[in-house]
């Protein structure tokens, strides 16, 4: 797998066999305490990747980095074969990665309607950012029921769902959530993750996804990795990982 | 002569502005209180001084008294707002109260509004008139030494060092017993009545009290001159001082600029100085520096064998339940941080609360220990109820608690930080300060030998003079716990003692939380990591959501098939 | 307490409440969307109302070019102390840059008001802007106001709609919005906040300077005419809310000039302003007890 950066356009073909994401050797630290240790992630196209771990493990921190929110100490960070791990969150929002933070995930002021108009800003041409409103509009019909309400006054459910129907806008092939289950009622959950699995089968999409809840990640994830203190102590299939007798020892 | 008296009366100027100047440094530099409010209280010491010279012809000496007085009453006043803001508010506050003040004043005509007070007569100390600026030399020397060794005494004894820790984090120092409003207000108070005391020295040397001697550019003078100079530096401010001043004569002499333009000049060379200090060097021309205490060999050998005896329990009995907590309810917006919660945490065992992330472990210890107010329920305490005390109320009644974030105060040592818990401290007490000097040094030097107790205790003795922010994640959660354990507190509250810490030091970090068992304290702590817990706790609380959903020995819990899944999740 | 001349100070209130209500939309905008507390708005204010005078009086430019430089060079003055002052505070420091952040703020406003008088007003206290006779115009019902207010006014009027229609209707609108509800989101959709915050810089500092160059015309342009100003723009976006839509801060504007005016029937005319300081100091002295949480209002980034 070349890590080095393509300046000119993939055949399909060629894209389709580069990972989404690959971190290497990413090292982290807030001053002087140093938090993330060498970690090592790959995320494949079509491929759902959970990252377990107790809470202040690392998780969140890993996915600052990867964003762009956070500069690591060393370490490189790839998308679609980039590297930017010296590049701004914009550019790689404009590079494909769209993100869904654990909370305040919306534009509370604005409207449906303007929300989506801002996840769509990086979308290219007018036409393109209509394309994509249909598109997750069809999706998630109960969106345009609710096009001129103000964000904040959904319920959390369909704050949920307006929150990855406006990653999608930016029509994005690395996907990243921080603690999406959080919060949601199972039911929720459950139509959410579907919606993951739907996604990443169908455009090719790579999702990676901080998650409190284990049983539910497994659920719809290809791989796991869990996280201890920073380092990365498991490596496994989702099959593997279920598959343990127990898992108390990991968090 | 001439030439003498021109620089002789800009001298005269620094030496009064000194005292503004280092009063508003320990406002802001040591107790971290941004006022910019020395025009205001000035004024009100200027304008006391001059109303009281005109109509009752008092004497100088007792009138500078009284204005310092009146100073400090109207300080307390003001102190009560302040004390809540944080710093931007602070500064617009004291800000709009300069102007306020001025204003207000310059608009009452029995204050000769826009004139002010003139015709005030020459002052006149034990007889002798001072009328060139060389006459009032010595007594403003008097003064200035006098309010700069105050300020100094204050800044840089027991006293300071607490306030340091205010400043730097009032949680962790509340946390620790330490009555942070009362220093707030009193600090503030005997600041104010300072700056009152500049401003009637501004005005005896004037010879008017105007309105136009105490404007907000007057203020912002002040404080530039804090900043530039150096934050919490007394020798900062007597260099800043100086060298403010004497750009104004020294650009008059050397670039022939009219008194007029070089009064321009002034601010506008303090203005740019101020942007490039802080984008350049923060912490101003001569940095902060404090002498650092060191326990003496002698004290710490004298000092009781085993200090670490739990101090006798007066009144009741050591029973066996040391907090019991009844229907505690806790809503944050939607969230419900506690849901009718009840448990009891048992005397001299360790106990652990787990559970999955939002379970309201953690806002557990702040309900109890007073950080935040319960909606509804009750923490009792050997018979005592503790809802509604306030955090430093709650350690004097035997509960301290350590951070999950650490919290200790970067800028003293780990041998201050832990003499910071010890209670009953006489450097605590600003009067005890000038009146019984050797009563606190005395005190100070036992503090630092019991404080070099507990750190040895906790495996961190070598380490005593090691500024706290130096010292690596490990050691800084080990000062944090000698701290907890110098509160003298029964019960000890460890907010995740093990997170971040890895392999031989966790095992150490063990081996410390069962010795603090095995010395008769009771420990309660939050751990995420299960292992852990197996091997500390003799009995653990689950929680779920906000209520306890099991309870039992570790390895119970850790058996039943309903906790694994509220742990991880249903599939 | 001559109530006749109530109906005349409510319309002076509106015609002063008009330029309150610019200025508390645009502080609004610069604390809401940047947090920034720009004291320096002053400075700003005070230097496009100085450009517009000297460049008219002494540079021989026609008068209402005068105006739009005076409200160019006042926006490019809040624009580069956000890129060359704010902003490598705030990257070096983050959150704990608000207090270097607020001193820079006043080191900039003190130096730049001396800077002010000592190159344009040493030998007379003020300069004048002729803009327009200050003939008084004869109203219904016996009001009365001058040529100037009523082309203020008007001027206000059209400055207020367009700010309220841009940020409601229009993408760049959105995106300011968007900003100051929720960086965080901004930054994941691809929005860079620092263009943001200088734009807004740029387009508030242009506003205020607006407002000041019409009070130069009034009362000519002095140094410390930026204070009042300054503490006005914040007491209208504390009370209305950093955060509320801006029609609802230029209510308050309004409201809070309609006040001011007619405390006139009780204060002495020289002391009106002070209501202003006043409303200031007591909103933060109740804000400083806890007072406010009891009366429902929302304090500023809570």
């Amino acid at each position: 797998m070349s890590p080095e950066s393509h300046p000119t356009p993939l055949s399909p073909v060629a894209l389709a066999s580069i990972p989404r994401l690959q971190v290497s050797r990413l090292d982290a630290a807030y001053g002087s305490k140093q938090v993330i240790f060498g970690l090592d992630l790959e995320l494949q196209p079509g491929k759902i990747t959970a990252i377990l771990g107790h809470n202040g493990a690392g998780k969140t921190t890993t996915l600052a980095c990867i964003l762009g929110l956070m500069r690591p100490k060393a370490g490189r960070v790839l998308v679609n074969g980039a590297d930017v791990t010296n590049v701004p969150t914009s550019r790689r929002v404009k590079g494909g990665m769209a993100f869904v933070p654990a909370d305040n995930f919306v534009f509370p002021d604005l409207t449906v309607t303007e929300n989506l108009a801002l996840g769509g800003i990086t979308a290219g041409s007018h036409k393109h950012r209509l394309e994509r409103t249909e598109f997750v509009l069809e999706r998630w019909p109960i969106l345009r029921e609710r096009s001129n309400q103000l964000a904040g006054t959904l319920s959390g459910g369909q704050r949920r769902m307006l929150s990855l129907a406006i990653a999608l806008m930016s029509d994005p092939s690395l996907l990243l959530l921080d603690e999406p289950s959080l919060g949601l009622a199972p039911k929720v959950v459950d139509d959410l993750f579907t919606d993951l699995r739907r996604l990443a089968d169908e455009t090719g999409m790579g999702i990676l996804l901080v998650e409190q809840s284990v049983a539910k990640a497994l659920n719809v994830a290809d791989d796991v990795v869990v996280v201890q203190s920073g380092a990365v102590i498991v490596r496994e299939s989702a099959e593997q990982f279920s598959a343990r007798d127990s898992w108390w020892g990991l968090f | 002569m001439q030439q003498t008296q021109f620089w002789v009366g800009y001298l005269d100027q620094a030496l009064i502005y000194m005292v503004f100047v280092v009063s508003l440094n320990i406002l802001v530099g040591y107790v971290g209180i941004f006022s910019v409010g020395s025009a205001a209280f000035g004024l009100i010491g200027g304008y006391t001084f001059a109303y009281f010279t005109l109509n009752m012809g008092w004497p100088v000496i007792p009138l500078l008294m009284l204005s310092t007085l009146v100073g400090a009453v109207a300080g307390l006043v003001v102190a009560w707002p302040v004390m809540r803001l944080s710093g931007e508010y602070v500064m617009l506050l004291t800000m709009s109260l300069s102007i306020l003040a001025v204003s207000v004043v310059a608009a009452i005509a029995a204050l000769g509004s826009q004139q002010g007070l003139v015709g005030l007569p020459l002052p006149e100390i034990l007889g002798k008139t001072l009328l060139k600026p060389t006459d009032f030399v010595p007594w403003l020397l008097i003064v200035t030494v006098w309010a700069t060794l105050t300020c100094w005494r204050i800044g840089e004894s027991p006293y300071g060092r607490m306030l340091r820790s205010i400043r730097d984090d009032e949680t962790a120092a509340a946390s620790l017993g330490k009555k942070t409003d009362r220093a707030k207000l009193v600090v503030f108070a005997v600041m104010c009545g300072l700056t009152a005391l500049a401003g009637a020295l501004l005005v005896v040397f004037n010879g008017i009290a105007a309105p136009s001697l105490f404007t907000l550019d007057q203020t912002m003078l002040i404080f530039a001159m804090v900043i530039v100079g150096g934050i919490a530096s007394i020798p900062g401010s007597i260099v800043g001082t100086l060298l403010i001043i004497f750009v104004e004569p020294v650009l008059q002499k050397t670039l022939h600029l009219s008194p007029e333009v070089a009064a321009l000049v002034r601010p506008i060379f303090f203005g740019l100085l101020l942007v490039v200090v802080m984008r350049f060097r923060p912490q101003g021309l001569i940095r902060e520096r404090h002498r650092h205490v060191k326990a003496d060999p002698v004290e710490v050998a004298k000092a009781s064998p085993t200090p670490v005896q739990p101090p006798p329990i007066v009144g009741d009995e050591r029973g066996d339940v040391a907090i019991e907590v009844r229907n505690l309810c806790k809503s944050f917006g939607g969230v419900k941080a506690a849901d009718d919660l009840s448990l009891d945490i048992p005397t001299g065992k360790i106990t652990a609360l787990v559970g999955p992330n939002g379970a309201g472990k953690s806002s557990l210890f702040n309900l109890v220990t007073g950080a935040v107010a319960p909606d509804s329920g009750s923490v009792v305490r050997h018979g005592v109820q503790l809802v509604g005390l306030r955090p430093e109320q709650v350690v004097r009644h035997g509960i301290a608690r350590s951070f999950q974030d650490v919290r200790v105060f970067p800028n003293l040592t780990a041998l201050e930080n832990v003499m910071l818990a010890g209670r009953h401290q006489a450097g605590e007490s600003i009067t005890a300060l000038f009146i019984a000097p050797g009563k606190v040094r005395r005190g100070d030097r036992e503090q630092a030998a019991a404080a070099q107790r507990w750190l040895e205790f906790v495996g961190l003795g070598a380490e005593a003079a090691t500024l706290a922010g130096s010292l690596s994640f490990a050691q800084q959660k080990q000062v944090s716990f000698a701290r907890a354990l110098a509160t003298e507190a029964d019960v000890l509250l460890l907010d995740e003692p093990l997170s971040g810490i890895e392999g031989s030091a966790a095992d150490e970090m063990i081996g410390l939380v069962e010795r603090m068992r095995d010395v008769g304290r009771t420990v309660c702590i939050v751990e995420h990591s299960i292992q852990t817990i197996s091997r500390l706790a003799e009995w653990a609380y689950f929680m779920e959501l906000g209520r306890v959903t099991a309870q039992g020995t570790v390895t119970a819990l850790l058996e039943d098939p309903r906790l694994v899944e509220a742990y991880f999740g249903v599939s | 307490m001559d109530l006749s001349i109530l109906p005349q100070l409510v319309l002076n209130g509106l015609v002063m409440g008009a330029t309150f209500a610019v200025l508390g939309i645009a502080m609004a905008l610069i604390l809401g969307v940047t947090g920034r507390f720009h004291f320096a708005f002053s400075l700003t204010y005070t230097l496009s109302a100085f450009i517009a005078a000297v460049s008219a009086a002494e540079w021989g430019v026609p008068v209402v070019g005068a105006l739009v430089l005076g409200v160019l060079v006042g926006g490019l003055a809040g624009l580069l102390i956000e890129w060359l002052v704010y902003k490598p505070l705030a990257d070096r420091s983050g959150q704990a840059a608000l207090l270097p952040i607020f001193v820079s703020s006043l080191g900039i406003a003190i130096a730049g008001q001396n800077l002010i008088q000592l190159m344009w007003a040493r030998d007379s206290v003020s300069v004048p802007f002729n803009l327009i006779e200050l003939q008084q115009v004869e109203l219904p019902m016996g009001l009365t106001l001058t040529r100037l207010e009523i082309v203020q006014t008007v001027v206000m009027i059209v400055a207020i709609v367009a700010g309220v229609l841009t940020l409601r209707y229009t993408r760049i609108g959105q995106i300011v919005r968007g900003v100051r509800g929720n960086p965080m989101m901004a930054k994941a959709v691809g929005i860079r906040p620092e263009l943001v915050f200088i734009a807004v810089f740029f387009v508030s500092s242009a506003a205020a300077g607006l407002v000041a160059i019409f009070s130069a015309a009034r009362l000519s342009a002095a140094p410390p005419m930026g204070q009042d100003a300054l503490f006005t723009s914040f007491v209208v976006a504390f009370l209305a809310g950093t955060r509320s839509p801006a029609l609802r801060v230029a209510l308050v504007g309004l409201g809070l000039g309609v006040v001011q005016s007619v405390s006139g029937l009780w204060v002495p005319s020289n002391l009106t302003n002070l209501v202003v300081f006043g409303l200031l100091f007591a909103y933060l002295a109740l804000r400083g007890t806890g007072a406010l949480r009891i009366l429902g209002v929302r304090p500023l980034g809570a």
